[in-house]
């Protein structure tokens, strides 16, 4: 069987420092992946790769077969491929529901014109749209916000709305970028339970950057290692807690662990 | 859901629109038709002139609307004005094409220009986009200026011809009322209709958001490219009648100067809102008339008020309470 996501001999170089450099891994049908590493490993810039967001000085990033590199994000999104980023984005000035919406705007497929005048059609397409949104929204646990202005919203309910933008708009394989990243443990706990849901109902494949172990150890079944743009070890995560060169990259020198 | 009525921007497929927004958008769309065709009323010429000058402004300023809501001001927006004056007053008095082809041709050229020109810099972002569509105003100017063999140069074009439409001449001040007052009313109702539709919902948010927008499958690109050669045909049939209604055109009454007036007008009357370039164009249109008075200070009026405006109303005179009640737009 072939991989969902194949990345190979991935690398960006901004001026004299290689950011990410000879990165090769693959993501499989209905995985979760973790990417980890100390800050400033390359993690996110290898996100913003596979997402051409940024252009990828060398390599080839294939999704289902088909190379992705060279296209713009938006293309990538259409292909199946969707992102959450690091900081909550959202639509600030727009309604919880509009936001999840927006996301589905993509996959609508109906001509300016018959949405203008609303004709059966468009109609019909809007209706379905409108119900995979209130599926999400119940996923995401934002059906009670859902008239809410996203901008006034909990932190910790950004961070879900992101993930559900991204859900509308139908991915086979979900990048997550840092989800957890300023929840506190409560809202961190909740969200773990939120992506096993989102996974188990959309049969997605997920991969993820994180910081918090608890939340990576717990979820992912498989973990890929990155310090200074270059993978040092991949498995497991019982594999990788107790990799030595893992060990070495988190904590410094292997004796003050022992120490 | 309080908020659904005409103008609204929520949700494409309203759960259930309450009748109090119902009412309300009635009672807006009736007070928009009554304020159409008072001017016909009128005995004096000059409100008359004021009015045709109103809802022509707010057809160009609906235009404008439409190219700030994707998140990119442009400042060339005279020039596609220009565009289509000239190319439909050239198109009628050189090649005797008559009005209504000339009009189109016109529009046409002025939306052919936006797209080829948008292609090339609407990577561009903020401040430099804006740089760029103030030299493009520019070159468009002093281009008509030193192309004096066709377009007359800074003598202009005069004796233009006026609008005819099924055979009648629109040659006085009342029958030209009769086409403005119209197409200002649709280019309102076109961006209250479009602003509901999922296109529109996509414009907002690459106006909001481009890299959500982006990563959410939404082109940023071809979203802006649409907008700014929807915008500035818009305005390219807002030049083509205010040829025909003024009757002379010259290189100055295209200058960046007017690009500003659009922007102001927008900005007064408010960016987010559906009723922003109208509301602008009734305040904006008449005020230098208000201080003809005092033609030494007009401009320091003209200036305090748009301080004065934008310190405490910076979303625009649309985002008063009343406003919202009427235009059923939320804050």
């Amino acid at each position: 069987m072939t991989a969902l996501l194949q990345v190979r001999d991935l690398s960006k170089t901004f001026g004299g420092l290689k950011a990410v450099r000879d990165l090769s891994f693959d993501v499989h049908e209905g995985e979760i992946v973790g990417l980890i590493g100390p800050n400033g490993a390359g993690k996110s810039t290898a996100f913003n790769l596979i997402t051409c967001t940024h252009p990828a000085t060398s390599g080839s990033v294939r999704f289902d077969g088909r190379e992705l590199l060279g296209l713009t994000p938006s293309q990538v999104v259409q292909h199946g491929l969707a992102r959450t980023f690091q900081s909550a984005s959202v639509y600030g000035n727009a309604t919880v529901r509009e936001n999840v919406f927006r996301g589905a705007i993509s996959k609508l497929g109906t001509p300016l014109l018959s949405q203008l005048f609303g004709t059966p059609s468009s109609r019909r397409r809007l209706s379905e749209i409108d119900a995979e949104i209130d599926e999400i929204l119940d996923i995401a646990g934002l059906s009670e916000v859902r008239d809410l202005m996203a901008g006034g919203l909990a932190y910790g309910y950004q961070k879900r709305l992101g993930v559900a933008i991204g859900l509308a708009t139908r991915p086979r394989l979900l990048l997550l970028d840092e989800p957890a990243a300023g929840l506190n443990p409560e809202e961190c706990a909740e969200f773990g339970r939120f992506l096993q849901r989102v996974r188990s109902h959309y049969r997605l494949t997920l991969l993820f950057v994180e910081h918090h172990m608890a939340l990576v150890m717990g979820t992912c079944e498989r973990i890929v290692v990155l310090v200074q743009g270059q993978k040092i070890a991949e498995g497991a995560p019982d594999e990788i807690r107790a990799n030595p060169a893992v060990i070495e990259a988190y904590l410094g020198e292997t004796e003050h662990v022992s120490a | 859901m309080t908020r659904h009525s005409i103008f609204t921007l929520a949700g494409p497929s309203p759960g259930g629109a309450a009748t109090h927004s119902r009412g309300a958008s009635a009672v807006a769309w009736l007070l928009l038709a009554a304020l159409a065709i008072m001017p016909l009323g009128f005995s004096s010429a000059f409100y008359v002139h004021l009015a045709i000058l109103i809802c022509l402004n707010i057809f160009i300023v609906s235009g404008l609307a439409l190219v700030t809501r994707t998140g990119q001001l442009s400042l060339c927006h005279a020039a596609f004005i220009g565009i289509g004056a000239y190319v439909s007053v050239l198109s009628e008095m050189r090649l005797g094409l008559p009005f209504l082809a000339a009009a189109a041709l016109g529009t046409a050229a002025a939306a052919l220009t936006a797209y080829l020109l948008g292609s090339a810099i609407l990577r561009l972002r903020g401040v430099y986009f804006v740089l760029i569509t103030f030299a493009f105003g520019e070159l468009f100017r002093l281009f008509m200026l030193d192309a004096a063999t066709v377009t007359g140069g800074a003598n202009g074009i005069a004796k233009i011809p006026a609008a005819s439409l099924l055979g009648y001449a629109l040659d006085t001040r009342k029958l030209f009322y009769c086409l403005a007052a119209p197409l200002a009313l649709a280019s309102i109702g076109f961006l209250a209709a479009f602003f509901r539709t999922a296109k529109g919902h996509a414009l907002d948010a690459v106006g909001e958001n481009p890299g959500l927008a982006e990563s959410s499958g939404i082109s940023v690109r071809k979203s802006q490219l649409f907008a700014f050669t929807v915008g500035s045909g818009m305005a390219g049939l807002g030049g083509v009648l205010l040829s025909r209604y003024v009757g002379y055109i010259s290189p100055e009454s295209f200058s960046a100067q007017v690009s500003i007036a659009a922007i102001i007008m927008l900005v007064v009357g408010g960016r987010t809102s559906i009723a922003g370039p109208l509301i602008g164009a009734l305040i904006m249109t008449p005020l230098p008339e208000l201080f003809r008075g005092a033609v030494q200070s007009q401009n320091i009026f003209y200036g305090v008020t748009l301080i004065l405006i934008l310190r405490f109303l910076p979303k625009g005179i649309a985002s008063l309470g009343l406003m919202r009640r009427l235009t059923g737009e939320r804050p």
